[in-house]
């Protein structure tokens, strides 16, 4: 049977790990090779790493050299996202070993782009990720209030991608728990595997979620970087009733 | 030489690091030095567009030096879209023309048991012995990540489907040519076994 999967989630920035808190506050953690290392010699099942790297405040900039590093060592499937705009960025990331691409904010300045991933590569290729915010306990699309979040949803399935990143930011690195609220919200209108962050503190927060029929993985990252839950760990305290890889 | 055909859409780094990593020799299809006289072994990694994937094996010109080495009985491993492609089309574009090296076609994943994409790690089931899984645990987790599968018109050919849905081809085998549908490249140790019983292939 198909695997629920646990995926470790790293931001980085220029060539160091970086870890944010709600989006802000952002904490340099070091070297992003050795994050990397770790979470390949664990065996976790997948693993996304978001570049935030800019060299001014408009564009994303990609270093491919040193990513193709990052890629050689990353033993598990992995996805890289963060200002994608581009196929040529895309094709190159996949020439070096990437296996999936992190696509947010690009495809609600284009909708036609998910398209076009979709003509050259296959949805399977993309992850769309949605960054939600509650305000006034209402869901807000973080980079666009005016885009309701249930159509934006249908409409990413419709133009074809693979699978949704779903990231409460007002949860993130808070390390207080997954958002059921939000998850339960948007439950009804996903039809692709959901990937669900933001919040992640204990083994409970990923049972609660991974439980979760349309949940396919829980992603997180401040757990793993600041206490001693591994991936491997959380497999064993939860698989009782959740399909999990066991190494 | 390994032959690591290189279609601009794949995970070709991924392959190379792998293959250096074995201290195997290899040759990137694009190569100006490629002769096909000194290949032993073929390597089709693949993630791309079913036709994206056709047409850039035209554009570059590998197309025919493909089927004439894979008809000179040159083992060829074929990964995803790699195994795809050898079939006559495929429901991911209806203009599609394979390769049309192996009667069959590829169609899109309609499972009540399966998600699609289906992507992630599962299990499969052996349908006929194949030498690639020489030392395979079936309790082993593999990785996928597609949307289209193949069926060939001779079922023989296939070697393994998914555990919980046997319409899901997950390897073929005919004669020189092996077709996986799983990254064994992303598989962990799992993957490794089957990449070195076809790299031990004689």
């Amino acid at each position: 049977m198909i695997k629920k999967r646990i995926i470790p989630i790293l931001q980085f920035k220029n060539n160091l790990a970086i870890k944010s808190k709600q989006f802000l506050k952002q904490r340099n953690l070091g070297n992003l090779l050795q994050y990397v290392k770790v979470f390949s010699k664990r065996q976790a099942d997948e693993m996304s790493i978001i570049n935030l790297s800019k060299k001014d405040s408009s564009k994303t900039e990609y270093d491919f050299d040193f990513l193709k590093n990052i890629i050689s060592e990353c033993k598990m499937p992995l996805s890289i996202g963060g200002g994608i705009n581009d196929i040529s960025t895309i094709e190159r990331l996949l020439e070096m070993g990437c296996d999936k691409i992190v696509i947010g904010n690009s495809f609600i300045k284009n909708p036609n782009f998910i398209k076009n991933i979709v003509k050259n590569f296959g949805s399977q290729l993309i992850i769309a990720s949605i960054d939600v915010i509650k305000k006034d306990n209402k869901y807000e699309i973080f980079l666009k209030k005016d885009l309701d979040l249930i159509d934006w949803i249908k409409e990413v399935q419709d133009l074809g991608v693979g699978e949704i990143l779903l990231t409460a930011i007002h949860n993130e690195g808070m390390m207080c728990g997954y958002d059921v609220n939000l998850l339960n919200f948007i439950y009804n209108s996903i039809s692709v595997p959901l990937l669900f962050n933001g919040g992640a503190s204990d083994l409970k927060d990923f049972e609660d979620i991974l439980s979760v029929d349309k949940v396919y993985g829980a992603c997180a990252s401040s757990v793993f970087l600041f206490s001693e839950i591994t991936p491997n760990l959380i497999k064993k305290n939860i698989s009782k009733n959740i399909n999990l890889r066991i190494i | 030489m390994i032959l690591l055909v290189n279609t601009e859409v794949a995970n070709i780094g991924y392959w190379e690091k792998i293959l250096k990593e074995k201290k195997k020799d290899y040759i990137l299809s694009n190569s100006i030095q490629l002769d096909t006289n000194k290949i032993s072994k073929i390597i089709f990694p693949g993630i791309g567009n079913f036709n994206k994937v056709i047409n850039n094996l035209e554009k570059f010109k590998i197309k025919d030096k493909l089927i004439f080495l894979i008809k000179k009985n040159i083992p060829y491993l074929g990964v995803c879209v790699g195994m795809q492609i050898l079939f006559d089309r495929s429901e991911e574009d209806k203009n599609s023309k394979g390769l049309g090296i192996l009667e069959g076609e590829c169609l899109e994943i309609k499972s009540k048991k399966i998600t699609k994409p289906h992507n992630g790690w599962n299990n499969i089931k052996y349908n006929e012995k194949s030498i690639l899984f020489n030392d395979f645990d079936l309790k082993s987790d593999l990785y996928f990540n597609h949307s289209y599968y193949c069926i060939p018109k001779n079922k023989s050919l296939i070697t393994s489907s998914l555990e919980d849905d046997n319409e899901i081809v997950s390897s073929i085998e005919n004669k020189n040519i092996f077709g996986v549908q799983f990254h064994p490249e992303k598989s962990q140790n799992a993957g490794m076994i089957i990449i070195n019983n076809f790299l031990n292939l004689k």
